[in-house]
């Protein structure tokens, strides 16, 4: 009698060892989004520990799992210290019930595979990673702990949802807006033309025929992208929600002037700007008198060398020097000194204006000289007999001649220096930066929008320091032109 | 002293020529002292940030020294023989003082240089101002035909110091100029990729070799040819007759015409990449040549616009409206009579242009993000790596960059000098 | 007059037909071709031209191509500080390549852009199945995760290790670094070596990058489990001056060593050690310095081992690519572990492929096997966008410090505030 107890009891304890789950229901819905199936199994039994589901998916009905691709795994297990991601947390969504409708979401371990509690009878996955659009037969097979394993029958299914529209950019309205401002070039020319000829004030009927095509290209290519940059500066852009901004009026503007540091950056670049034209040009000026004899050996030698700057693409020369002025660097063996000029706010502004100084001259120099090439050289023999000596031959000859060459190189100088970005962004990055919330110490103005721009992504921001550094070129640029005459036409 | 003055007055204040003749010497010592003394500053600086106490003294005294050779200089007049003898006195103490320098151990080169800027200078003050001419012209005992052949001998004099000064001037700004291009030759020449290492110490092809063998860098150089001749054609094209317009005719608009070419350089290129690449994009130019030479033509046009407007606006009118008077048409007058004569002008526009189609980078990588477009500005930045880049190959690929642009400016050079010949037109 | 009229109007026409063919395909339509049969897909990849790596790269994308004929691979490579940044561009332009190269850190800030209301790189969780998936490191994945989005397959990772010159440790005596080092070992041994114009340790003690791993080691961490800054938690302002100390207070870092001249200093024998990563290790070799290489030390003060950051590299799709099943198959081929191999043994890329950490040859090797043991040491880089904005704040504060403007637990309180209020303005 008791060995008969002991048989049942075991039976009845061994039943839930012996008996094999295997899957009784099978459901895929593929309507559940991009590339993903939603698949809900249960099984006849509440699952062992142990038990390890897996799932299978092939382009026709699987009979055996070698035809067939493992698409992922569920286990079940002890679930105690695992993580239990929320749905919509993890890379995809698996919940499980016990057979009570209440789904729980499962439990991960640490190589993401999906674990479920023991007694867990019913487990809906979304599947991800689906082929869209074709069909795709699905089938679970339940590995019992006794290693037995039972392949449940296919199902088919198709990912049928789409992906996102993707947005396309319409160049039409690019195209309108560039064919618009050509077109409404034209036309002000020829109402410029028309009102001249009526009046008979110009001098050539085909005057604005000559500056058209130049024009034209200018205002096709550049006007657009310069007036968007104003609209931006308007705006509220930010990286985050492009091409959904609003207008907000001046506010950035505001934003722009009450940034601490706004005056210090201000003032370097003006600082930047104007010693590095007087250098460039200074410079420029002595080496190209001195360039400027005949009978000068070697002239032809010394002008290549001291307009290699200009040819070296001026990454790698930036960076040389970068290298050079280093506490390690050539400088300090070469003076025998001990600098660290780049860890200084002030020795840092001076390196990076030598340097730019270094990258300028080239320029100016060969401009000025072409332009002493067209002054006549009876002019200075006349004054040479005549007694004058050579100061006063360079101040009252030869500047006032290159005037109408100096004028235009100092302006487009100007501006050029004020907007050089490679130089201080490739030497310092703006740095040192000893202050929290602003520029460092040799940003100027453009290296800052930069950062602005490209570092914290708030275009608008940045559009509308843009728009400051364009108004202060232009007052800059339209008062000096104004002072020095320079669209005068020497008649 | 003062008597032997009074004696020959009366030759002396009427004659023109000797009342201004100075020697050609003491010319030069006065232009050359002030420099002296600023290259006395400079050596000072840097024996204070080196700390060197007896450096910064004697340095001090060579300063005193040599303002006061500058002051005795511009006392220096004739009949003041005293003063001439105390500049070969006071040059002596700076001589002196030069030796002392140099007794104290000049350890490196920059020590030599200034070392040099003390020593010549004061010998060539002892020598000039001992010379015979001077020496009589000092003493006051200059008769107006001395006078009369010291001012003959006064221009070939100016004119030797003149080349031995600018050879000298020229000599120090190449030195300044080329420092670092020698280091570059140094890294492209040295085994290995390191930014650094001793100077000169090994020399290898590999590095050149390296980017000459590769597939790529033709590419690129092809690229950067195509867009950078097409950049000079289109921008002289566009620019002469705007530069033209500008300057000979006066119409409406002018003013503001000139003044929005400068306009469009003033805005920050950083905010406008992206509309300025989807105006290429709806023209259908991304990823050409035409698209670039486009860009960049208008990059250069304000330059390449106010410089040939100053340079028109030199060419006299009359020069055109004699030729027209004369029967040559407007056309014949333009391609014959102004383009030479500004042929230094549309040189340094055309170079102009070149270089900025050459070695512009932002433009390029933007628009042309296919590697077969690639110019050489771009194929060189992708040499770089996440993690610091071989910079035996990059030092190395930049110079053969750098080649084609330093013959072009030999080439050039002669079109400055060509110019010139031409203008023998004018006046 | 009328030759120069008609020299311009010829000049117009010549301008207006090199812009027709603009003009003709304006409707923005891209090339793709109308015949399913040739798909065309490119990637943008920033391994240096003429590298290594661009080789190992192309010729695996030879392989996938020949194994898939009806597939056009284009390749273009961007150069690296551009990348992000070029990468913006053309998605904002619409001409956004198929595949791009991202690290993890890019995508804290990419992941953070929505152009109309579109973000720029598709989320990939939907692409992969979990077998797939479970294949690569889950730190790895993770990382490459941005706000619950899988954007980019993790192909390669990296971080900062020790390395040494044994020869110039011989010439002095000492013995070579272990794993049982402690930083007073270290800073022992650094000083020992640092004679003459050879210093004990090359790294840039401004640096941010390098700081991370000492900061972990001294008990401090940049953010806590809610993301909230915490710049100046415990340790943090004693990493810092332990570092500016090593250059400033025991000289044996050679005065303003930046990420460039310590290579330089290494590679001529200058330095005995390097705290640097794998990607510079063939450069040394080149330079024929006998390296080696061991994990970074431990902190005696708390016991913990200095924990570099990690960061991943991997490869994304683009949301507006046009044949984004391909794309994927094609990154998760670059990913597989046959390519993450040889990436590993021709160029010592760190893989990210489970498989490989037991492989046999990737463990015969013993500067993969060391990188590999690092990495488990060190802590992956959060992919947020305030790990994208920590490097400002921080390198003021490092400045500041090192100018003596500040003390550093001054210095870190103002990073992490200026950190707090840029997220805010988030």
């Amino acid at each position: 009698m008791k060995r008969a107890f002991i048989a049942i009891l075991s039976f009845i304890l061994l039943l839930p060892i012996y008996q094999a789950s295997e899957i009784s229901t099978l459901e895929a819905d593929g309507d559940v989004g991009y590339r993903q199936v939603e698949l809900i199994w249960s099984t006849d039994s509440p699952t062992q520990e142990g038990t390890i589901f897996q799932i299978w998916m092939s382009n026709e009905t699987i009979i055996e799992t070698i035809n067939a691709t493992m698409h992922s795994q569920v286990t079940v297990g002890n679930t105690s210290g695992l993580i239990q991601p929320e749905i919509g947390e993890w890379y995809d969504d698996c919940t499980y019930n016990f057979g009570d409708g209440k789904w729980i979401p499962v439990y991960r371990d640490l190589d993401g595979t999906a674990v479920v509690p023991s007694e867990t009878i019913g487990v809906n996955c979304t599947l991800t990673g689906i082929p869209p659009g074709i069909e795709i037969y699905l089938a679970v097979m339940v590995i019992n702990p006794s290693n037995e394993s039972i392949l449940s029958p296919s199902i088919s299914s198709s990912s049928t949802s789409s992906d996102e529209e993707i947005i396309v950019i319409e160049t039409s309205p690019y195209i309108f807006a560039i064919g618009s401002i050509a077109l409404s070039v034209i036309i002000l020319l020829f109402i410029l033309r028309w009102m001249d000829y009526r009046e008979g004030k110009t001098t050539s009927r085909f005057a604005h025929i000559y500056i058209a095509p130049a024009i034209l290209a200018l205002s096709v290519l550049t006007f657009y992208p310069v007036l968007y940059g104003i609209w931006l500066s308007f705006t509220n852009a930010d990286q985050s929600y492009l091409g959904d901004q609003s207008i907000i009026g001046i506010e950035n503007f505001i934003t722009v002037i009450s940034t601490s540091g706004f005056f210090r950056v201000t003032g370097f670049t003006l600082l930047w700007s104007i010693v590095n034209v007087a250098a460039h040009i200074g410079f420029g000026l002595l080496l190209a008198m001195a360039l400027n004899s005949n009978d000068l050996r070697g002239r032809s030698a010394y002008r290549t060398a001291l307009l290699l700057p200009w040819a070296i693409p001026s990454y790698i020369s930036v960076l040389v020097w970068r290298g050079l002025y280093e506490p390690a660097g050539a400088l300090n063996d070469f003076l025998g000194t001990d600098l660290n000029l780049l860890a200084d706010p002030n020795g840092a502004r001076i390196v990076v204006i030598l340097v730019n100084i270094w990258l300028g001259i080239p320029f100016m120099m060969m401009s000025i000289s072409g332009a002493l090439q067209a002054l006549p050289k009876d002019m200075y023999e006349a004054a040479e007999v005549d007694g004058i000596n050579k100061f006063s031959r360079f101040f009252y000859l030869t500047l006032p001649n290159l005037k109408s060459a100096l004028v235009p190189l100092s302006l487009l100088g100007f501006i050029w220096t004020f907007n050089m970005f490679n130089v201080i962004y490739l030497m310092t990055d703006g740095g040192p930066n000893l202050d929290f919330d602003g520029p460092g110490s040799t940003d100027i103005l453009i290296t800052y929008v930069y950062d602005v721009a490209f570092r914290e992504g708030a275009y608008g921001v940045a559009a509308a320091w843009s728009v400051v550094i364009f108004l202060m070129l232009v007052v800059f640029s339209w008062t000096y032109m104004k002072k020095t005459n320079a669209t005068e036409a020497v008649t | 002293m003062i008597g032997s003055e009074k004696s020959l007055s009366p030759v002396f204040h009427d004659d023109l020529a000797s009342r201004w003749y100075i020697p050609a010497e003491v010319e030069s010592l006065r232009s050359l002292y002030p420099i002296v003394v600023m290259i006395n500053f400079v050596s000072l600086a840097i024996f204070i940030l080196r700390e060197d106490q007896d450096l910064i003294f004697s340095s001090s005294m060579q300063i005193v020294v040599s303002l006061v050779i500058l002051l005795l200089l511009y006392k220096l007049d004739q009949g003041q023989r005293f003063i001439r003898d105390g500049v070969i006195a006071i040059s002596g103490l700076s001589l002196l003082l030069c030796v002392l320098q140099f007794l104290s151990g000049p350890q490196i080169i920059i020590d030599y240089w200034m070392l040099g800027w003390s020593l010549f200078p004061s010998l060539f003050a002892i020598y000039s101002v001992s010379k015979p001419i001077v020496t009589l012209w000092a003493s006051g005992n200059q008769t107006t035909r001395s006078a009369e052949l010291g001012l003959y001998r006064n221009r070939s004099v100016n004119r030797f110091h003149g080349k031995v000064f600018r050879h000298v001037a020229l000599t120090h700004a190449v030195a300044f100029v080329v420092l670092p291009i020698l280091w570059i030759l140094d890294v492209a020449l040295s085994p290995g990729n390191s930014l650094g290492g001793g100077f000169f110490d090994s020399v290898t092809m590999e590095h050149f070799n390296h980017i000459l063998s590769s597939e790529s860098f033709w590419i690129w150089t092809r690229n950067s040819v195509i867009v950078s001749i097409g950049t000079t054609i289109l921008g002289l094209a566009l620019a002469i007759p705007a530069g033209y317009a500008f300057s000979r005719f006066k119409f409406r608009g002018r003013d503001y015409a000139m003044f929005s070419f400068l306009l469009v350089q003033m805005f920050p290129g950083v905010i406008i990449l992206v509309p300025y690449f989807l105006v290429m994009k709806a023209l259908g130019l991304l990823n050409t040549s035409v698209g670039l030479i486009l860009a960049y033509s208008v990059t250069a046009l304000p330059l390449c616009v106010w410089m040939l407007k100053g340079f028109f606006d030199t060419v006299p009118k009359e020069l055109e409206e004699a030729a027209l008077v004369d029967g040559c048409n407007q056309n014949n007058v333009f391609w014959r009579i102004i383009l030479p004569l500004s042929l230094p002008a549309v040189a340094v526009t055309a170079l102009f242009s070149f270089l900025a189609a050459w070695n512009e980078f932002l433009l390029a990588l933007t628009f042309n993000t296919s590697e077969e477009m690639y110019t050489l500005p771009v194929g060189l930045a992708s040499l770089i790596s996440s993690t610091g880049q071989a910079w035996g190959d990059f030092a190395a690929a930049s110079l053969l960059v750098s080649l084609p642009v330093v013959v072009l400016f030999v080439i050039f050079q002669r079109f400055l000098i060509e110019g010139l010949s031409a203008g023998g037109v004018k006046g | 007059m009328k030759v120069v009229v008609r020299r311009i109007i010829s000049c117009f026409i010549v301008v207006i037909f090199l812009l027709s063919p603009g003009c003709l395909s304006s409707d923005g339509s891209t090339e793709s071709d109308s015949n399913d049969s040739d798909i065309e897909l490119t990637v943008w990849h920033s391994f240096a031209a003429e590298s290594k790596e661009q080789a190992t790269f192309e010729s695996r994308i030879e392989v996938f191509m020949s194994s898939n004929p009806g597939v056009e691979v284009k390749i273009s490579a961007i150069p690296y500080p551009e990348a992000d940044q070029q990468f913006m561009i053309a998605a904002q332009g619409g001409e956004a390549p198929d595949i791009v190269r991202l690290s993890s850190d890019q995508l804290g800030k990419i992941g953070d852009i929505r152009v109309g209301g579109q973000p720029l790189l598709e989320d990939l969780r939907y692409h992969l199945t979990p077998i797939e998936r479970s294949k690569f490191d889950p730190r790895a994945l993770n990382a490459m995760k941005y706000e619950g989005e899988l954007l980019g397959i993790p192909a390669s990772q990296d971080c900062l290790s020790l390395l040494f010159n044994p020869i110039l440790f011989d010439a002095a005596g000492v013995d070579y670094p272990d794993e049982s080092w402690s930083l007073d070992d270290m800073l022992l041994a650094a000083s020992t070596l640092t004679s003459g114009d050879v210093n004990g340790l090359a790294l840039p003690v401004k640096d941010a990058y390098w700081w991370f791993g000492f900061q972990a080691g001294f008990g401090g961490s940049l953010f806590d489990q809610n993301g909230t800054p915490t710049l100046n938690s415990n340790g943090s302002s004693d990493s810092m001056d332990w570092m500016l100390d090593l250059e400033l207070k025991h000289g044996v870092v050679q005065t303003g060593t930046n990420i460039e001249s310590m290579k330089t200093q290494f590679l001529s024998s200058k330095a005995a050690m390097i705290i640097d990563g794998p990607w510079n290790w063939v450069t040394y070799e080149a330079g024929r310095i006998p390296l080696q290489q061991t994990v970074l030390p431990i902190v005696s003060d708390t016991g913990e081992r200095v924990a570099p950051l990690v960061t991943y590299k991997g490869w994304s799709v683009s949301k507006q690519s046009l044949n984004k099943e391909w794309s994927t198959k094609l990154a998760l081929f670059l990913s597989s572990s046959e390519v993450q191999k040889e990436f590993a043994i021709e160029t010592y890329t760190m893989p990210t492929h489970i498989e490989l950490y037991d492989d046999s040859d990737i463990s015969d090797n013993i500067v993969i096997s060391g990188f590999l043991e690092q990495l488990m040491q060190g802590t992956p880089a959060p992919t947020t966008r305030a790990m994208a904005l920590v490097y400002d704040p921080l390198g003021t504060a490092f400045e500041n410090v090192y100018t003596g403007e500040m003390t550093s637990s001054e210095a870190l309180f103002l990073a992490n505030q200026a950190l707090e209020s840029d997220l805010e303005g988030i």
